[in-house]
């Protein structure tokens, strides 16, 4: 425990900010390691956040009286015969009367259920408080309180110790023995009386509970009886909203690489949501973690974004991954470093909240791992678009390129000038392809929307809407003034903005000329960087208030687009104005080129449940895709131009309108198909047939041998048997196979089925 | 198929489930088998835990995917997502807990209910090495597993006593099902057992089993 002069100390740190809940949720964001969590005392912010965040500080002490008050008397109700069985023993009750409602069998119930919480708190983890007596039976008490309570949760179920046992060591580590303090100073007096030791139990028990209302429904299990019907699971039901809604939205590629490797998103969301997150971080990193989801939303609603911004953080490693090594990682999540430690997740979570959609995935992808979506600008929805989850949207740009499963891209690539030939091709081919890649279309619309724009940048600067300061690059940028930029700082802007986009159509042209020879690794790159300069520059363009950092930039000197040899004449015309798109423009350009055909189409294929039906479909939808996926917006655009019948000589103005409003609302659960693993998964034994085609690196000591994947083939008694605590430790190696197996034949051959006792298949029902 | 073709026949990975009530050993035992490690204060399993291993059988490696559920999501639909797929399961009690044991028909039920109706299950009694406390005698065991067409074993995570040959035992079963099975119905008609119910629409076709590779381990 601390010293009386230290907790003092820490309950003024506390409140150095303020002593309002808007000053302590500030406080816990920015403050770092000075959090009043960290420096100050964590349990009077949480009770802050989480019990008295809508009464005036000044009431929290009487708050915390009456909650105490509450929690003994219902200590008195269930657990006194419990606590003291000899008043059970006094009672003029027969122990063994049939009577229901006898104290005696109420007792025997109570005893069960306190068993199988029991059979858990024995099982926390490794954290030495843990597993104390007196806090193992603190946690048992509170948990069993907790279930009476709720009837409605189903009882005790498991989880439920892990998220209380860190409450509980929040509240003892602040707490302060009354019987060693003597002090007149009222001030002193209160904190200590809101920090007695005597009431470390019930105040965990007033934060858990309150936990609960959030949680408790993670826990949930409806029809837990029926075992005909299909069960409709609250957490299962919620992993699904998170996989198909919030992720399918703010980064439409991932969703899609976990739906195709046929990854269930409740087999790693079960565990993160229903302990918030407590076996995948470090102790003291999850507790900032709570901190920080505590202050700004005690609903826990922020846990769906959460869970998104955990796998935007590892997406580039899960986009290469299959089901073993993608489920691997999610269940073993690699601890963040510092200074993007788990806490930030939370930021992440809030700042998705306001940007619901791919910009926001995009921006934060950008943010930790440097790279962007190279296809973000195609899968954006619009925001006018609804946003149906369209399952079998063609695969990424990545992923078509490296793996083998979509045999064009590497074929047009393979090819010298391919692109364009397959570019032209569509071009020809307007009302088939055009209208499910809405491509042609889109180009036109961008050029018209150019003309138009170039000369009605004035207007647009009007537009800027708000003063919201935000930065691609956390942080670091100062917050904008709340007034419109001025007009030579948009000029500006937009020479630079201009520059990016010119320096990414370079590189796209010279990638293009190559032919695409040599290191197929470097075109990636190279088309991705232009991708993800692309996507800064919309993003730029859609909110006017964005803030450019200077040394993102490019130098000044570069910043006019000039006629390059490599750009046709079309474009050429544009090139001594400063060109801009313009928000809409781009908007325009990215809707139109987001395919609303071809994605209707694709959702309609998703509702067959077998993916092999669906292929040959796919397929040819991948082909249809192909170039504006695989390709940025550029070499359309370019081959458009080309094919443009009347090149625009003069720019005619018309005025801007002004951005359409980014989408932020959360949509409503999708009613489309919901992915199951593909029946294939499910089938019988014939799906493991499989032609040999890899070779095991294992060595083969013995034909029906365990191979010992390096350990020493023998496992009786390994090191950590060392460990057991139970009495008997002599060893009969009587191995006990019923049947013809003994221990012995372990190593002698193959067994043949008949030779096992009793491997027959069963049959339903019989 | 023809049986010059039968040795290219490859068994990818082989999806076995631990199933049983809360605290009877299955993550131990899967610790054991995977990583030859024994925890007596292993965590509660929270939703499902996983480990591979690569075992050999008749001169091929067969990886096997062994899934550990907690055993209190029983009678939950959680756990049927667990059980698709799965060619094995074992159900695991402790005997020292007749509680455990009791509840086995409880869990055969659930199997018969969701997983494949030609699932391989082996009956596991863990714990050997709780002597004294026994509370289900091996003949018990031994008769319900007789009784119902399982397989049956006794086990002992802590002291690492058949818990190999118990895996080993039914993936080999598993493994000769499957081959003799291919064999015989040149893995055409596989479809036809699934219950319909369940949503099952299987075409086995050449290009179907190459998908699922790239779903296994």
């Amino acid at each position: 425990m601390r010293t009386l002069a230290e907790t003092k100390s820490r309950w003024e740190g506390t409140f150095k900010e303020g002593p309002s809940i808007a000053d302590l949720q500030r406080a816990v964001k920015f403050n770092g390691p000075d959090s009043p969590c960290a420096a100050g005392l964590r349990s009077i912010c949480w009770k802050a956040f989480l019990l008295w965040r809508y009464a005036p500080a000044e009431q929290w002490p009487e708050l915390a009286r009456q909650s105490r008050a509450a929690y003994s008397a219902l200590c008195d109700r269930h657990l006194r015969y419990i606590r003291h069985p000899e008043q059970l023993a006094a009672l003029a009750i027969d122990p063994l009367a049939d009577d229901p409602d006898s104290p005696w069998n109420a007792v025997r119930r109570d005893d069960t259920v306190r068993a199988e919480i029991l059979q858990d708190v024995c099982r926390l983890p490794d954290e030495l408080f843990y597993h104390e007596e007196r806090v193992q039976t603190m946690i048992l008490d509170i948990l069993f309180l907790y279930c009476a309570l709720n009837p409605g949760v189903g009882g005790y179920r498991q989880g439920m110790h892990e998220l209380l046992a860190p409450i509980v060591w929040v509240v003892a580590q602040d707490a302060v023995d009354r019987a060693t303090v003597t002090t007149d100073d009222p001030a002193e007096a209160l904190m200590v009386e809101m920090l007695d030791s005597a009431f470390v139990e019930h105040d965990a028990f007033a934060l858990f509970s309150k936990v609960m209302e959030s949680a408790g429904p993670f826990y949930e299990v409806d029809g837990s009886d029926g075992l005909d019907t299909p069960q409709r699971n609250t957490i299962v039901e919620r992993s699904k909203y998170i996989h198909e809604v919030a992720l399918t939205k703010i980064d439409e590629e991932l969703a899609n690489h976990l739906r195709n490797i046929e990854v269930l998103p409740q087999i790693f969301l079960i565990r993160w949501i229903r302990l918030l997150f407590g076996r995948e971080f470090g102790f003291e990193q999850l507790l900032s973690l709570w901190d920080t989801l505590f202050a700004y939303d005690p609903t826990l609603e922020l846990i769906d974004l959460i869970c998104v911004a955990m796998l935007l953080r590892i997406r580039w490693t899960l986009l290469e991954a299959d089901y073993s090594v993608a489920l691997q990682l999610m269940l073993k999540y690699p601890t963040p470093p510092p200074p993007h430690g788990p806490h930030t997740f939370v930021d992440d979570a809030l700042y998705l909240k306001g940007h619901f959609d791919a910009a926001g995935g995009v921006t934060l992808i950008f943010k930790y791992t440097g790279k962007s979506p190279a296809n973000s600008l195609f899968t954006t929805p619009a925001p006018s678009r609804t946003a149906t989850p369209s399952f079998q949207k063609p695969h990424s740009l990545r992923q078509r390129t490296l793996g083998a499963r979509s045999p064009l891209p590497a074929r047009i690539l393979q090819q010298p000038g391919g692109v364009e030939a397959f570019l032209q091709g569509a071009a020809k081919n307007v009302l088939e392809r055009g209208e499910k890649l809405g491509l042609n279309q889109a180009v036109r619309d961008a050029v018209g929307e150019i003309r138009r724009n170039v000369q009605g940048i004035q207007e647009n600067r009007k537009t800027t809407r708000g003063g919201r300061a935000l930065s691609l690059f956390g942080e670091a940028a100062p917050p904008l003034p709340d007034h419109p930029p001025t007009v030579s700082t948009m000029e500006k802007r937009n020479r630079q903005l201009a520059a990016m986009l010119d320096e990414s159509v370079t590189n796209l042209k010279l990638l293009a000329a190559s032919g695409f020879e040599g290191e197929k690794e470097q075109h990636l790159e190279t088309v991705e960087i232009a991708a993800a300069k692309i996507q800064f520059v919309r993003a730029c363009l859609e909110d006017p208030s964005l803030a450019l950092s200077e040394e993102e930039l490019p130098p000044l000197s570069t910043l006019t687009i000039s006629g390059s040899a490599e750009i046709s004449s079309p474009t050429v015309a544009l090139d001594t104005t400063p060109v801009v798109m313009t928000s809409s423009a781009v908007d325009e350009t990215r809707t139109a080129l987001s395919t609303p055909d071809s994605s209707k189409e694709n959702s309609t294929l998703a509702s067959p449940p077998a993916g092999s039906q669906a292929e040959p479909l796919i397929a040819e939808l991948d082909k249809m895709d192909t170039d504006h996926h695989d390709e940025d917006t550029l070499p359309p655009l370019q081959s458009e131009l080309a094919n443009s019948p009347s090149p625009p000589t003069v720019l005619t103005v018309i005025p801007d309108t002004p951005p359409p409003p980014a989408a932020v609302q959360r949509e409503p659960r999708p009613q489309g198909p919901i992915p199951t693993r593909s029946t294939l998964a499910q089938s019988s034994f014939a799906w493991m047939l499989e032609p040999d085609t890899t070779t095991s690196s294992l060595p083969q000591a013995h034909s029906s041998s365990i191979s010992s994947s390096g350990r020493p083939p023998s496992s009786g008694g390994g090191a950590s048997t060392a460990q057991r605590k139970r009495g008997n430790l002599s060893r009969e190696k009587n191995a006990f196979l019923f049947g013809e197996v003994t221990g012995d034949k372990a190593g002698e051959g193959v067994l043949s089925a008949d030779q096992i006792f009793g491997l027959q298949p069963i049959r339903k029902g019989g | 198929m023809a049986n010059d073709e039968y040795d290219l026949i490859r068994l990818q990975c082989l999806l076995v489930v631990l199933i049983g009530d809360s605290g009877v050993g299955k993550s131990n035992l899967l610790s054991r088998f995977t990583r030859n490690e024994f925890n007596l204060d292993s965590k509660s399993t929270i939703g499902v835990e996983f480990a591979t291993r690569s075992i050999q059988i008749d001169n091929k490696t067969i990886k096997a995917q062994i899934w550990d559920t907690a055993g209190q999501e029983r009678y939950r639909a959680i756990t049927s997502a667990y059980y698709r797929g799965a060619v094995g399961a074992l159900l695991v009690y402790d005997i020292s807990k007749s509680l455990s044991f009791e509840n086995v028909t409880r869990w055969l039920k659930e199997l018969r209910d969701h997983a494949d109706s030609n699932i391989v299950i082996m009956l596991v009694g863990n714990k050997t090495d709780q002597r004294h406390l026994r509370a289900v005698p091996t003949e018990d065991g031994k008769n319900f597993a007789s009784e119902n067409g399982l397989s049956f074993i006794e086990t002992s995570a802590l002291e690492a006593t058949n818990v190999d040959l118990a895996f080993q035992n039914i993936l080999t079963s598993i493994y000769q099902i499957v081959s003799s099975k291919s064999l015989a119905e040149e893995g055409a008609d596989v479809g036809k057992k699934f219950d319909p119910r369940e949503g099952n629409n299987i075409s086995l076709s050449q290009e179907g089993a190459k998908q699922e590779k790239q779903g296994c381990c």
